[in-house]
C-alpha cells in the first residue's frame, strides 16, 4: 500500500514540472515588460534597466528559468507588482478563503448530490428520478455565474436573506458556496445513479434478495457500499475542480479568495502573483487527485494490483 | 423470477435484440444510429434547441428588430415589453433581444472553432499516442500536464498571455479541450489495434499506416463525434465565463458571457438584464448535452434498442 502511495507521488514532479514550465512559457508570451510595469508609469530608461537587472531579466530565458524554478522550489515568487508585498503572503492571505469556499461546496454537493442519486436509481422512473435528471442536466448546463447572479438578486436582493459580497461570516459563504456546488451536485447525482443502477443488475444484488435479506439491507448494506466506490473517485474530482470554479464565484460575490487574486492579477498584469497562485491552484488539484487515487486503492484492492 | 427481476432493472439494452438489427443488412451503421437517435425524444429536444440557434446566428440580421451596438441613451435598462423592446433594453439602451440574437452567431462561431482546433491537433496527437509506445509516454506527460489546472484555469491563463478577443478566446478553449480528443483517440485506437480486423489487414500485408488510416480511425469517428458534440456546449460555456471575467470578448460585441458582466451592476435594479443572457447561454449549453448524449447511446451499439 505505501508502495503503491509513494510510487503515486512520484508521478506528480513530471507533471508538476511540466506544469511550470507551461505557466513559465506563458508568462514569457505577456504582452508588456514586465520591468515597465513594475516601474510604473514616468519611469526613466535607467530605472527600468535597473529593475530588469534586479529581476534578473536581461539574462538569457533559459537561465531565467533554471534560476526562477529555484526560486519556486523555495517558494520565493518574488514581490507583487500591484501592492510590492510578497508574492507569498499574499497567497498565504488568500488562501484560507478559497478552501473553506471548496470545501463549503463540497460538503453541499455530496449531502445534495449523493442521496439524490440513489433515491433516483432505486426508485427509477419515479419523480425522483426525474428531479435528478432534471437538476443534472441543468446543473451542467447552467453558466455557474448567472446561477450566482441569480441568487444574488432573489435572496439578498428580493429577499434579504443574505449579504450580497464578502466572505466574513457563516452567512456570506451559503450562497457562493451553493453557486459553487451546483455543478458538483449534478454531476454526483448523476454519477451516483448510473453506479447505483449497474450495481443493481449484478448478481449478488440477485442472491441477497433470493436468500430472503429485506430491500433496505440489499439496497444500502450491499449495493449502495459498491456503487459508492467509484463515487468517491468523483467526489475527489468534483472538489478539485471547484478550487478551479471558485475562479468565477469568487469574482462574482466579491470573496478575496486565490481565484480573485488571478483574475485581478491578470486585469493588472501582476505577473508574479497570477503565476504563483496558478501554480498554487494547479498543485492543489494534482494533489487531491492523488489523495483520490490511493484513496481508491486502499477501499478497492483489485486497483493496487494494475 | 430472478430473471424477471433483472430485465426490469437493467438498462434499456438489448442484447437479445441485436440479431434483429442484424437482419437488416441494406441499413448502414449511420442510418441505423439516426434512426435511433430520432427515437429518443430527449435527444431530438436538444437538437432542436441546437437547430434553433443555428437558424437564429443564420438569420439574425431578419430576425434581429434593432441594431445590437446601437446606443440609446435616453432609454436605458428598460424592462421588457416597454417601446417595442421586447427584453428591454441594457445600461447603454441596447435592445436586449437583438444582442441576444446576434450573440448567438458568435457563441456557435466559437463552439465550432473551438471543436475545430480541438480536433484538428487532438485526433492525430491521440492516434499517434495509441499506435507509439515511445511517442505515448511524452503525450500522456503533455496531457496530464494540462490536465493538472482545475477548471478553465489553463484557458484563463493562456487568455491572459495572448491578450483578450474572440480569436484568443478561441485558441485558448481549444487547447483547454484538446487533452479530451486525444485520450478518447488514443483509448480507442488502442484496443482497435489488436482487434481481429487489425490483424487480419496486417497478415495480408497492409502496412502500419494504411491500417491506421483506413481500418482504425473510422471506427473513432463515432466517440469523436459525441465528444465534439458535447464539447460545443461545454466550449460555449467556458468562452462565456472567460468573457465574463473580463479576459475574453470585449464589449461592445454582443457576446453573452460579456454581457453578463456588465448587467451584473445592475442586477437590482434590472434583473431582466442579466436573466436573457443566461437563458440563452443555457439553453443552448443543454440543447448541445442533450443531443451528445443522445448521440452516445446511438452510436454505441450496446445500447441500441
Amino acid at each position: 500500500m505505501l508502495s503503491y502511495a509513494v510510487r503515486k507521488l512520484l508521478t506528480l514532479i513530471p507533471v508538476m514540472l511540466g506544469v511550470y514550465t507551461l505557466v513559465f512559457v506563458v508568462m514569457q508570451v505577456l504582452p508588456g515588460d514586465p520591468a515597465r510595469i513594475r516601474a510604473g508609469p514616468g519611469a526613466t530608461a535607467e530605472e527600468i534597466e535597473n529593475i530588469r537587472h534586479q529581476l534578473g531579466l536581461d539574462k538569457p530565458v533559459p537561465v531565467q528559468y533554471v534560476l526562477s524554478l529555484q526560486k519556486a522550489v523555495r517558494l520565493d515568487f518574488g514581490r507583487s507588482f500591484r501592492t510590492n508585498l510578497p508574492v507569498l503572503d499574499e497567497l498565504k492571505s488568500r488562501y484560507p478563503t478559497t478552501v473553506q469556499l471548496t470545501l463549503a461546496a463540497t460538503v453541499i454537493f455530496l449531502s445534495l448530490g449523493l442521496p439524490l442519486g440513489v433515491i433516483a436509481a432505486v426508485k427509477r422512473n419515479s419523480i425522483w428520478d426525474g428531479l435528478a435528471i432534471l437538476v443534472s442536466l441543468l446543473g451542467i448546463s447552467m453558466p455557474a455565474f448567472w446561477l450566482g447572479l441569480l441568487l444574488i438578486w432573489y435572496f439578498s436582493v428580493r429577499l434579504g436573506w443574505f449579504p450580497t459580497f464578502g466572505f466574513s461570516s457563516p452567512k456570506h459563504v451559503i450562497l457562493p458556496a451553493f453557486t459553487l456546488a451546483s455543478y458538483g451536485i449534478a454531476y454526483t447525482a448523476r454519477y451516483t445513479r448510473s453506479s447505483m443502477l449497474e450495481e443493481l443488475m449484478q448478481d449478488y444484488v440477485i442472491t441477497a434478495r433470493a436468500k430472503g435479506l429485506r430491500e433496505r439491507v440489499v439496497l444500502y448494506r450491499h449495493a449502495l457500499r459498491n456503487a459508492l466506490i467509484p463515487v468517491v473517485t468523483q467526489a475527489a474530482l468534483g472538489f478539485g475542480l471547484m478550487l478551479g470554479g471558485a475562479v468565477v464565484v469568487e469574482v462574482v460575490f466579491t470573496v478575496n479568495g486565490v481565484g480573485k487574486l488571478i483574475v485581478d492579477g491578470i486585469l493588472y498584469r501582476d505577473y508574479p502573483v497570477v503565476q504563483a497562485a496558478v501554480l498554487l491552484l494547479a498543485l492543489n488539484f494534482v494533489l487531491v487527485n492523488l489523495i483520490a487515487d490511493i484513496a481508491y486503492g486502499f477501499i478497492d484492492p483489485r486497483v493496487r494490483l494494475r | 423470477m430472478g430473471k424477471a427481476r433483472r430485465e426490469e432493472n437493467s438498462q434499456p439494452v438489448t442484447r437479445a435484440d441485436a440479431p434483429i438489427a442484424a437482419l437488416r443488412p441494406t441499413r448502414s451503421f449511420y442510418s441505423l444510429a439516426l434512426a435511433q437517435l430520432l427515437k429518443n425524444k430527449v435527444a431530438v429536444l436538444g437538437g432542436l434547441l441546437v437547430l434553433v440557434e443555428i437558424v437564429v446566428a443564420i438569420l439574425a440580421p431578419y430576425l434581429a428588430p434593432f441594431d445590437p451596438v446601437k446606443q440609446d441613451l435616453k432609454s436605458t435598462l428598460l424592462p421588457p415589453l416597454t417601446a417595442g423592446h421586447l427584453m428591454g433594453t441594457d445600461d447603454l439602451g441596447r435592445d436586449m433581444l437583438s444582442r441576444i440574437i446576434y450573440g448567438a452567431r458568435i457563441s456557435l462561431l466559437v463552439g465550432v472553432a473551438v471543436v475545430g482546433i480541438a480536433t484538428v491537433v487532438g485526433v492525430p496527437v491521440g492516434a499517434a499516442a495509441g499506435y507509439s509506445r515511445k511517442l505515448d509516454r511524452w503525450i500522456s506527460m503533455g496531457v496530464d500536464t494540462l490536465l493538472a489546472f482545475p477548471g478553465i484555469l489553463l484557458a484563463l491563463a493562456i487568455v491572459a498571455a495572448l491578450g483578450p478577443g474572440l480569436v484568443n478566446v478561441m485558441i485558448a478553449v481549444g487547447i483547454y479541450s484538446m487533452p479530451m480528443y486525444i485520450r478518447v483517440v488514443r483509448a480507442q485506437v488502442l484496443a482497435l489495434k489488436e482487434r481481429e480486423f487489425a490483424m487480419a489487414a496486417r497478415a495480408i500485408g497492409v502496412r502500419e499506416t494504411g491500417i491506421l488510416f483506413r481500418h482504425i480511425l473510422p471506427n473513432c469517428i463515432g466517440p469523436v463525434i459525441v465528444q465534439a458534440t458535447i464539447n460545443v456546449g461545454t466550449a460555449i460555456l467556458s468562452a462565456a465565463s472567460l468573457s465574463f471575467l473580463g479576459v475574453g470578448v470585449q464589449p461592445p460585441t454582443p457576446e453573452w458571457g460579456a454581457m453578463l458582466s456588465q448587467s451584473r451592476l445592475y442586477v437590482v435594479t434590472a434583473p431582466h438584464a442579466v436573466t436573457f443572457p443566461g437563458l440563452a447561454i443555457m439553453s443552448v449549453v443543454l440543447g448541445f448535452n442533450l443531443l451528445g448524449d443522445g448521440l452516445r447511446d446511438a452510436l454505441d451499439p450496446r445500447f441500441r434498442r
